[in-house]
């Protein structure tokens, strides 16, 4: 058996210390040792985005990076996007616009969609689309998603505006 | 949520646009699906899957499996109580127990790539996949069957021994699960009749329902006798009377939590790992969580079939549907229960044709045990008649 590391980073902002083994994925350590269940596993080889988190400010397949390569990042996932119970304009306007069904690959598109706005405050629907080219729904058709992310973008979502 | 309505009449609910009553959950990441749920004490289950499409399986041995530090139980097919040839409803289909404990845990034969051969339950993940690549099966590969065309050839390798249609009566060996005929008139004459006849081949691919989230299930037994199953399912009550029947238990010492479930499209309707959960917790005194990966949902899990259909249309000058015809064969994978009866009720159903002759096939062939999606059956039938259909109406 791999002996665990003692692992330290900056998860939704506050400093967190985990244990984990370096077999590990980053998507394991939130979901079984962190609890946090909000990033979802769809394939396990970064082909579906569902358990897409920003690393760095950067969209990023946590199923793809492993736990010990957290030490010393900045890590954010779909827990840390409401602040208490008031939603992020992206989940708010996900909601208005029916943007998701089953609603497993909800988390990972938030993800994507935050860290495109981030950087580019507003984007045009084809760069929206393309930067959510690496997540995957089987629901919705993925219309009302880029609608909602655009008009996220016009409620001024942007960390940067 | 206002009612923003036009016209004289003010609703309620109708021509408002509520939010889901479940969105905030799925936008917080706080919903909770199968996967997602934990215990104290958890372990871990994998399955070992079969990599070859056909093959008997001449032993399996678990010891090695079983010696390695954090491996708690490990099962095949002969930890299952061997069911008798009967047919219970079973979501949008109906299933044969005896084949679909056979699907869970294979008796003696692999049916197909990715077939569940045994399962194991450990203290995590990774030491569980290790146990898999220390059980050790014998296979005695056997050539694959993988087309209808090539299951219904005479003297094709029988896939069951013990599968016999009605039509052929009982001592006939075949891969036809069933013959299924509707008629109605005389085509010969109806063809006659006709001044427009189009003939036409048509070829469909299994395809998988693509649900992103893949199969899971946690089962907790408790030694009274009762078990818990959480999982994402299309119905719950199908997972509860399945399970009941291939663990050998009675129905009401089951019960079934449905999660949020991540997409099904009718590949959730039936079960796979519910059983294999509660065996594992059974046997180690531990709930114990499975899931699948990518592969394995596209490997083992039900796609809605692939087949050939063969139609015929014949019409009058005046535009009218005189005689139809269709021969149609459908892929039911492992174990018999394509949607393939279904799929001959829709073929010409949209149309009033006087006569009429469907003949439609279940194929057994070595590819996974089919399941429902959306429109069983009748999206390949459609395909076909509505190409033809859409033949007709230029012809001239």
């Amino acid at each position: 058996m791999d002996h665990k590391t003692v692992v330290e980073a900056t998860i939704n902002g506050e400093r967190t210390e985990f244990l984990c083994e370096p077999r590990q994925s980053l998507l394991e350590v939130l979901r079984d040792v962190l609890g946090m269940t909000g990033s979802k596993e769809g394939c396990l080889t970064g082909d579906c985005g569902a358990c897409s988190v920003i690393i760095d400010g950067r969209a990023v397949c946590s199923c793809l990076m492993l736990g010990v390569e957290a030490e010393g990042h900045k890590i954010e996932t779909v827990e840390g996007l409401a602040q208490g119970s008031k939603l992020h304009p992206l989940q708010q306007k996900f909601l208005e616009n029916a943007s998701l069904q089953c609603g497993i690959c909800t988390p990972g598109f938030l993800m994507s969609a935050k860290a495109l706005l981030d950087h580019n405050p507003h984007p045009s629907e084809a760069e929206i689309r393309y930067a959510l080219a690496g997540n995957l729904c089987r629901c919705t058709g993925y219309d009302k998603i880029v609608h909602a992310v655009l008009e996220a973008s016009k409620s001024g979502a942007s960390k940067a505006a | 949520m206002a009612a923003t309505t036009e016209g004289t009449h003010q609703f309620r609910v109708i021509g408002t646009r509520p939010i889901r009553h479940d969105g905030v959950e799925k936008v917080t990441g706080a919903a909770r699906y199968g996967a997602d749920y934990s215990f104290p004490g958890m372990l871990y289950g994998r399955v070992l899957r079969s990599p070859h499409a056909h093959a008997n399986i001449k032993s399996i041995k678990t010891d090695k499996a079983l010696k390695l530090a954090g491996v708690k139980a490990v099962v095949t097919g002969a930890d299952l109580p061997e069911l008798p040839d009967r047919i219970e409803q079973g979501g949008e289909l109906p299933i044969n127990l005896h084949h679909l404990s056979c699907n869970i845990l294979a008796r003696g034969k692999a049916m197909y790539d990715g077939h569940a051969i045994a399962a194991v339950a450990a203290t995590s993940p990774h030491i569980a996949e290790e146990a898999l690549r220390l059980i050790e099966v014998e296979y005695e590969v056997l050539p694959p069957v993988m087309t209808v065309e090539d299951a219904m050839a005479p003297g094709a390798p029988i896939l069951l021994s013990s599968l016999r249609n009605k039509e052929d009566g009982p001592d006939k060996q075949t891969n036809v699960a069933a013959h299924i005929q509707f008629k109605r008139g005389d085509v010969k004459e109806g063809f006659a009749k006709a001044d427009y006849v189009i003939e036409r081949s048509f070829k469909s691919a299994m395809v998988h329902q693509g649900y992103i989230e893949p199969h899971n299930a946690v089962g907790i037994y408790n030694s009274d006798g009762h078990a818990t199953i959480y999982c994402s399912t299309q119905g719950t009550f199908v997972v509860r009377s399945l399970s009941a029947a291939v663990l050998g238990i009675p129905e009401g010492k089951i019960r079934v939590v449905p999660a949020e479930i991540g997409g099904g499209f009718g590949g959730k309707t039936t079960i796979y790992l519910e059983p294999l959960s509660v065996l594992l917790s059974q046997k180690t005194g531990h709930p114990v969580k499975l899931t699948m990966n990518r592969a394995e949902v596209l490997r083992a899990t039900g796609p809605t079939s692939g087949g050939t259909i063969r139609c015929k249309m014949g019409a009058t000058k005046d535009g009218k549907i005189v005689a139809a015809e269709a021969w149609m064969a459908y892929e039911a994978g492992g174990f018999p229960g394509s949607p393939v009866p279904m799929a001959a009720m829709c073929i010409l159903a949209p149309y009033d044709i006087p006569n009429i002759l469907v003949d439609a096939y279940d194929v057994v062939v070595n590819r996974p045990k089919t399941a429902a999606y959306r429109a069983p059956g009748a999206t390949n039938a459609a395909f076909a008649s509505e190409t033809i259909v859409n033949e007709l109406a230029s012809a001239s």
